[in-house]
């Protein structure tokens, strides 16, 4: 009797120890069916909208913001609670870390004081993602259901990350509003349909399953951001007349000072 | 059963029409859209034979809207990153360019253009886009592009360009290149990893940053 309890204490504790128990197990295609519908079944595609389909020109993987001071604030609110806030502005810090920056980042919350900074900042990004369009169709997930999930359900959201670069005193000198598209899929049929197109037709590039949607996304966002950070520098240069130049910046098109 | 094939054909149509990638879209051929989200009236408004009108007794509070896409006339990979992010806002930003500029300088003046950008062909696109932006505006703008004696050029090119463009602006000026009543308006990058233009403005040998 006390081996039994501690074995169910320790089932409880230990989720993976649940196989052990004595169940009676559902037929082997249904329980086949349904790890595979609720597991896998999910396609997620990520379409780039206004701006963030643009290429990017600038190589985020160099350091172009040597000596420069950034400090990244990531605003919470009604589509990005503070905790999310807080992981964007880690990850946009070790964005602007590796392109030589000394970045730091500051997530404005209600009812808290102002925040003690360690440098006077040459740039201040700020971050702020709204949510511009959310459709889930309940009509859908009926004919999914219904369908044993071969009619697979949708799930569509639109979302706007602004982006805005000032300098030190508040002179704005960058801005952008980058938008996104996520479709979700939900179905067996349309997750067999995509891997098996993935696994035969569709070459590495243009696969639909997998990871493929966070990592574009990740690209194509943290690309535009180092652009914007990139343009605000530059442009923060040329209205303060070069006094405090690039460091890395190479001669501008020097081939074509031929004219002036 | 039969009900159930219908279905799932009308869901696979309509993903037929879907701009994001899928089965029918590539990854590639959805970037190439431009799409925005407008709402029911104003996509009836642009497409009325796709689109229906919002009907009359309509709730207040119902948001319909729709996904407008257009296939791009060049495809993203057709030109240079670069070349493809100055282009594709080119009306705006040199509008915007164009308007301060003219503002700097509100008297009667003939106005002279060029564009310096590693690429030609790119530069004398910006150059027209800007003397069209600058006649539109109601402003005298000439054909003539400013040229200095190759000395002058080979000293100036390697230059800074803190220093470059007002040397050259005084030599203008030195040289009888450009008059009194002569302003010329330069537009540029100063890096080559920038794709935002950069204005500054020549006259009487005094060269101004526009932006």
């Amino acid at each position: 009797m006390a081996g039994r309890d501690l074995a169910e204490t320790r089932a409880l504790r230990d989720p993976l120890l649940y196989g052990t128990r004595p169940v009676k197990h559902p037929p082997l295609l249904v329980t086949a069916l349904l790890l595979a519908a609720t597991s896998t079944g999910c396609v997620t595609v990520y379409q780039p909208l206004i701006g963030l389909q643009r290429p990017v020109a600038i190589d985020p993987e160099v350091g172009n913001f040597e000596g420069q001071k950034i400090l990244v604030r990531c605003i919470p609110g009604d589509y990005l609670e503070a905790n999310e806030s807080e992981q964007l502005c880690r990850q946009v810090r070790t964005l602007f870390t590796n392109q030589s920056a000394t970045v730091e980042v500051e997530v404005p919350r209600k009812n808290a004081g102002a925040m003690e900074r360690t440098f006077k900042p040459d740039l201040i990004v700020e971050l702020r993602a709204r949510l511009i369009s959310e459709s889930n169709n309940f009509f859908t997930w009926v004919l999914c259901i219904g369908s044993f999930t071969l009619i697979p359900s949708l799930f569509e959201l639109e979302f706007a990350q602004d982006v805005t670069v000032r300098d030190a005193t508040g002179f704005l000198l960058a801005t952008d509003s980058l938008q996104a598209r996520i479709v979700r899929q939900f179905g067996l049929g349309v997750w067999g349909v995509n891997g098996l197109l993935d696994l035969i037709v569709r070459p590495k590039s243009e696969k639909v399953t997998g990871t493929w949607a966070k990592d574009a996304l990740s690209k194509d966002l943290f690309g535009h951001i180092s652009e914007l950070a990139f343009h605000g520098r530059m442009r923060a240069a040329v209205m303060n007349d070069f006094t405090a130049p690039p460091a890395a910046a190479p001669a501008p098109g020097a081939p074509k000072v031929k004219s002036p | 059963m039969r009900a159930a094939w219908l279905t799932s054909v009308v869901v696979l149509a309509a993903c037929a029409y879907d701009p994001a990638p899928g089965l029918a879209t590539g990854q590639n051929e959805a970037r190439n859209f431009e799409c925005e989200r407008v709402g029911q009236a104003e996509a009836h408004d642009r497409y009325p034979g796709d689109i229906p009108p919002v009907p009359p007794r309509l709730d207040t509070e119902s948001k319909v809207d729709a996904l407008l896409c257009q296939a791009r006339f060049v495809p993203l990979d057709a030109r240079l990153p670069r070349d493809e992010a100055i282009l594709s806002r080119l009306r705006s930003s040199v509008g915007g360019l164009t308007q301060l500029a003219s503002a700097l300088n509100p008297g009667d003046v003939v106005w002279h253009v060029d564009a310096f950008y590693p690429d030609p062909m790119i530069a004398m696109k910006i150059s027209v886009a800007a003397k069209t932006s600058l006649f539109e505006h109601g402003r005298v703008v000439s054909d003539r592009v400013p040229t200095l004696a190759a000395g002058d050029i080979s000293v100036i090119s390697r230059m800074p360009p803190k220093q470059a463009y007002a040397v050259a602006c005084k030599r203008y000026f030195a040289e009888n290149v450009l008059g009194a009543h002569d302003v010329f308006l330069g537009l540029m990058i100063v890096d080559p990893r920038e794709t935002q233009l950069h204005a500054g403005v020549c006259q009487a040998g005094q060269w101004r940053w526009v932006q």
